[in-house]
């Protein structure tokens, strides 16, 4: 028959109510005089209730998994959120005053480390003007001491 | 389709806010058919759970930038299957389990032994399609979804998603007649 092709094409999307009325109907009409496309359509019924035979076991607990893994991602975002938070979230006045006492913190690590080698005449070496910084005044006072 | 119409939809406004009581809601009324269409395209019930867990993962990290096109399911069947495509282009040869079938329960032996025959036989025939095709014809089988959200959730149009689905049934039809 003529247009047999055509027609096959359309058988899929004939089963799957792809097709406009009309189409539909033209299809339905040829499969009615056609013992060829009737049988192709026949065929991909049967395919079409082998698959639904085709049915899975009952889902396992992934409820369960999915949530533990949600949980553990969560907590890990809100302690990374927690703790350093970053600096553009500081409230200003906070962000001023970490800004002044950086600045302060320099300026007093230069302040004794200019003192220390005005006391010993000579600038102090990398680790100990290090220890001096970190260790603050009253270390100061005990190197002044022992360098006397 | 509105998205507000979608209780999914609902849920994930809720995910984004950080509501993991929201997205347990969202877990127990999409996992069937995460797991279903995980299993029918790996073929085995382990693979097909760590797919099913790892989608749900994925949905609750994308929660914050999702904008509700089309369905919440069609979009959980998406990005199912690109993690279950992902898998099986890692992992090969594709592992058929032959016990999975709730009809193997059938009392009569013979016919568990037919059965299975036929089941495994199908399976077989749905492992040895292109991953494209095959969940091109899980998707409207199994998940009923229209060739346009097939379209969708495959980045295709519907024109190809029908030429797909052509050739899977061809071929399906060709290896069920060799194998029977």
């Amino acid at each position: 028959m003529r247009g047999c092709r055509k027609i096959r094409s359309r058988l899929g999307r004939l089963l799957d109510q792809e097709l406009t009325g009309r189409e539909a109907a033209a299809v339905h009409s040829h499969v009615a005089e056609c013992p060829d496309c009737s049988n192709a359509l026949a065929l991909l019924l049967a395919l079409n209730e082998r698959l639904d035979a085709l049915l899975p076991p009952p889902p396992p607990a992934i409820l369960e998994g999915v949530m533990t893994r949600a949980r553990r991602e969560n907590s890990g975002r809100r302690a990374h959120i927690g703790w350093p938070a970053p600096w553009h979230s500081w409230p200003l006045a906070v962000r001023f005053a970490a800004s002044a006492a950086a600045i302060a913190a320099c300026v007093i690590g230069l302040m004794a480390g200019s003192t220390a080698a005005r006391y010993t005449g000579r600038l102090p070496d990398r680790d100990t003007a290090i220890m001096i910084m970190d260790a603050g005044p009253s270390l100061l006072a005990a190197y002044i001491g022992e360098r006397r | 389709m509105d998205p507000l119409d979608d209780p999914d939809a609902r849920l994930m406004a809720e995910v984004a806010g950080g509501d993991l009581a929201a997205f347990e809601r969202l877990v127990i009324r999409n996992q069937k058919s995460a797991w279903s269409l995980a299993y029918r395209f790996l073929g085995n019930a382990a693979d097909a759970e760590d797919a099913a867990q790892e989608a749900f993962l994925r949905i609750l990290r994308a929660a914050p930038g999702y904008r509700p096109k089309a369905k919440f399911r069609t979009f959980l069947l998406s990005v199912t299957g690109n993690i279950c495509r992902d898998m099986l282009s890692k992992k090969r040869p594709l592992v058929l389990e032959e016990t999975g079938d709730l009809r193997d329960l059938a009392p009569d032996p013979g016919e568990v032994l037919e059965g299975r025959e036929r089941t495994g036989g199908l399976r077989r025939a749905l492992g040895a399609l292109p991953a494209k095709q095959r969940l091109a014809l899980l998707l409207r089988h199994y998940e009923e979804l229209s060739y346009e959200e097939i379209a969708g959730a495959l980045h295709t149009s519907t024109k190809a998603v029908d030429s797909l689905l052509q050739r899977a049934r061809r071929t399906l039809q060709e290896l069920l007649a060799e194998t029977g």
